[in-house]
């Protein structure tokens, strides 16, 4: 269980050391390398303007919202960028074509929302329930970005 | 082919995870700026300069990214002007509502008009979020969604959503034809649940709405602080006024991978039906379970009457004096459709033979529709690997194949028969997302997924067994379709218009309104 009773005064140097490694990833998963560092200290900045005024009772809830609140908030001018990021992904070992192509613009042509959803899913293997609580949205929700990640994905396919 | 999907996506997500940078140095190193900027404190540039003294460029990025009073104020300026935009607008648009022409076409040449919504009731602000900036919520997670719509005392009641997730609020609209549409001001109750959330945090959602006639029930969504998430009912005797109902629907179970859910609500001859599912102890999946209520002002379980693990009810119909429940009986991946009847409104029930495909297809009954050729059950069913990883989520699908399957009972749902339904799967992965029975025959919405994205087809069968395609916008997607007295009314999600290359199907979202005329 990750809900505390209540909020906890926790310093930031604590909540940097206990997530910053697993926003990373996720924040990588979301924007791409390129950002991924903007985003998470970003979710730490705005952890530090309102913890006292919101009722927090999940830090680490929190500071995932806080990263895909502020991958929303700079979507609308990098996110050409961040598919290209994404897609372009590939181990450096690499030298024939990649056969993954298609499934990497499929990935990075995911929304946030469902790009998260198919990371805590596939990657984290996280229940619904925790999806849903680290993305603040119902259990509903999670499926409906989960069946439209899936329809999406499924052109990788065809 | 399963398999590839399932190992190409995990070598994705691991080349791209594999890719994530080193972490920054901790800037908030405690030191001598330690109080400064711990949890709840705003961080000062000299603090952070402290903490980050030996890496000048971390130090560059962070304090760029430090609150901006300006970027602020402007954002509050633009508030205002948005919220004065919309009053003026408001005031044209209350002439304007009148004067929408719904023209009756001809029945075989059917066409889906799109309703004007000029008083921009469901169109999602982009802004509205991000006036409450410095909160670490604060963003562009708008959206506005119709879960369901009632006919209602010779209107309609329409609920839904505005806002996303946990912070949005309950939303109820009304309509005297189905056409022109209102939003009354008396919502209070779906707002932020004081008792849920002090500090004004958390907010509501209306997922299935039911009525009898006289009486309104609702059940949705609040977020609060723990639990996370409950469910909670309303009612109603106008469909503007509403009150919470002070029943519990369901504990959440700390235990529990699966938060409960309710799929849906109707009205019985004794009041009301609510279905949907929760957990197992002890397991990944959940197994359904109903709760009963005389007026809608309390509830209470009635499970017993659903008997096993694993049963899910994906919705109940009257029919005579009995009612009709459908779903599926297994595990989440290896169902079998099934329909069951009750003769005391819900007390218990007895399972109905029920046919299915003999060659292995997991399927599951999704709705049931009453036309003049007797009643029609839709469902789904799948084949293949629906997992990609055997974890313990919510229903994974990447694999495998997706068809409608189709069930016709001409003696009130004592027998059903299967039916051809080939001409309806075209593609890999057909989807039924909204259906209606109406004057001109049972109208279907279908996802259509093999294409890219995806696309929307309607369907129209007289007889349940040909069907003709009526033109629609492929792009855009019906939520529900509710039959009216002049056709079809429908609801859709669509994406505001600067929309981007890399579409962001979610958020923000609005919705349309359709009309198919009889």
């Amino acid at each position: 269980m990750i809900e505390i009773e209540q909020s906890l005064p926790m310093s930031l140097e604590t909540l940097w050391r206990d997530y910053a490694d697993q926003l990373m990833r996720f924040a990588t998963v979301l924007v791409g390398p390129s950002d991924a560092a903007d985003i998470v200290v970003d979710a730490f900045m705005a952890v530090s303007r309102t913890a006292t005024d919101a009722f927090v009772v999940n830090e680490r809830a929190y500071l995932y919202r806080a990263c895909t609140n502020r991958a929303h908030d700079l979507r609308r001018s990098r996110e050409r960028r961040w598919a290209r990021d994404l897609a372009a992904v590939v181990p450096s070992s690499s030298e024939q074509l990649d056969p993954l192509v298609d499934v990497r613009r499929a990935v990075a042509a995911l929304s946030l929302g469902q790009r998260s959803v198919v990371y805590f899913v596939y990657w984290e293997d996280l229940t619904e329930r925790s999806i849903a609580e680290l993305l603040g949205v119902s259990p509903g929700t999670v499926r409906r970005h989960l069946a439209r990640a899936q329809a999406n994905l499924r052109k990788a396919l065809t | 082919m399963n398999d590839n999907l399932q190992r190409d996506v995990h070598q994705v997500l691991a080349d791209i995870v594999a890719s994530t940078p080193s972490t920054p140095l901790n800037p908030f190193v405690a030191e001598s700026a330690a109080d400064e900027v711990s949890w709840g404190r705003r961080p000062t540039v000299a603090s952070v300069r402290a903490s980050l003294a030996t890496d000048a460029d971390a130090f560059e990025a962070t304090v760029r990214e430090l609150p901006r009073p300006h970027g602020r104020r402007w954002l509050s300026t633009a508030a205002v002007l948005i919220v004065l935009a919309a009053v003026a607008g408001l005031a044209i648009v209350v002439a304007a509502r009148r004067t929408i022409d719904v023209r009756p076409a001809g029945s075989m040449q059917q066409s889906w008009m799109r309703l004007a919504d000029p008083a921009g009731l469901f169109i999602a602000s982009d802004h509205v979020d991000r006036v409450e900036v410095g909160t670490a919520y604060s963003s562009s997670n708008s959206a506005v969604r119709i879960a369901e719509v009632t006919p209602f005392q010779g209107g309609y009641v329409a609920v839904g959503a505005t806002g996303y997730g946990f912070r949005s609020t309950g939303s109820v609209w009304t309509s005297a034809d189905g056409i022109s549409w209102s939003a009354d001001d008396q919502q209070a109750n779906f707002g932020v649940p004081a008792e849920a959330a002090p500090r004004a945090t958390y907010g509501t959602e209306l997922e299935h709405v039911a009525t009898n006639g006289q009486r309104l029930v609702a059940i949705g969504n609040v977020y609060g602080s723990n639990p996370f998430y409950t469910l909670a009912a309303w009612w109603s005797d106008d469909g503007v006024h509403w009150t919470k109902s002070a029943s519990r629907f369901e504990r959440v179970q700390p235990d529990r991978a699966s938060y409960p859910n309710v799929d849906g609500v109707i009205a019985t001859s004794s009041g009301f039906i609510a279905f949907g599912e929760i957990g197992i102890d002890g397991s990944n999946d959940t197994t359904g379970r109903m709760w009963v209520s005389g007026d809608g002002t309390t509830w209470k379980d009635a499970t017993e009457g659903l008997v096993g693990d694993h049963v899910r009810v994906a919705g109940i119909r009257a029919v005579g004096d009995r009612l009709l429940a459908f779903g599926s009986v297994g595990p989440s991946d290896r169902g079998r459709a099934q329909f069951w009847q009750s003769t005391d409104d819900g007390a218990s029930w007895t399972t109905i033979d029920t046919p299915s495909p003999t060659d292995g297809t997991h399927t599951a009954v999704g709705r049931v529709l009453r036309s003049s050729f007797g009643l029609v059950a839709f469902g789904d069913a799948h084949e293949g690997d629906r997992s990609i990883t055997g974890n313990p989520g919510p229903t994974a699908v990447l694999g495998g194949t997706e068809d409608i399957v189709e069930w016709i009972s001409t003696d009130d749902g004592n027998t059903w028969q299967g039916v051809d339904t080939t001409s309806l799967n075209t593609a890999d992965f057909d989807t039924i997302t909204a259906a209606a029975s109406g004057p001109n025959g049972i109208v279907l919405s279908i996802r259509r997924v093999g294409s890219v994205p995806f696309t929307t087809v309607v369907e129209r069968t007289a007889d349940g067994r040909h069907f003709q395609v009526i033109p629609f916008d492929a792009e855009q997607e019906l939520d529900t379709l509710t039959s009216t007295d002049q056709g079809y009314l429908g609801t859709g999600s669509s994406n505001p218009p600067e929309k981007t290359e890399a579409a962001d199907w979610e958020k923000p979202q609005s919705t349309s309104l359709w009309f198919l005329p009889a």
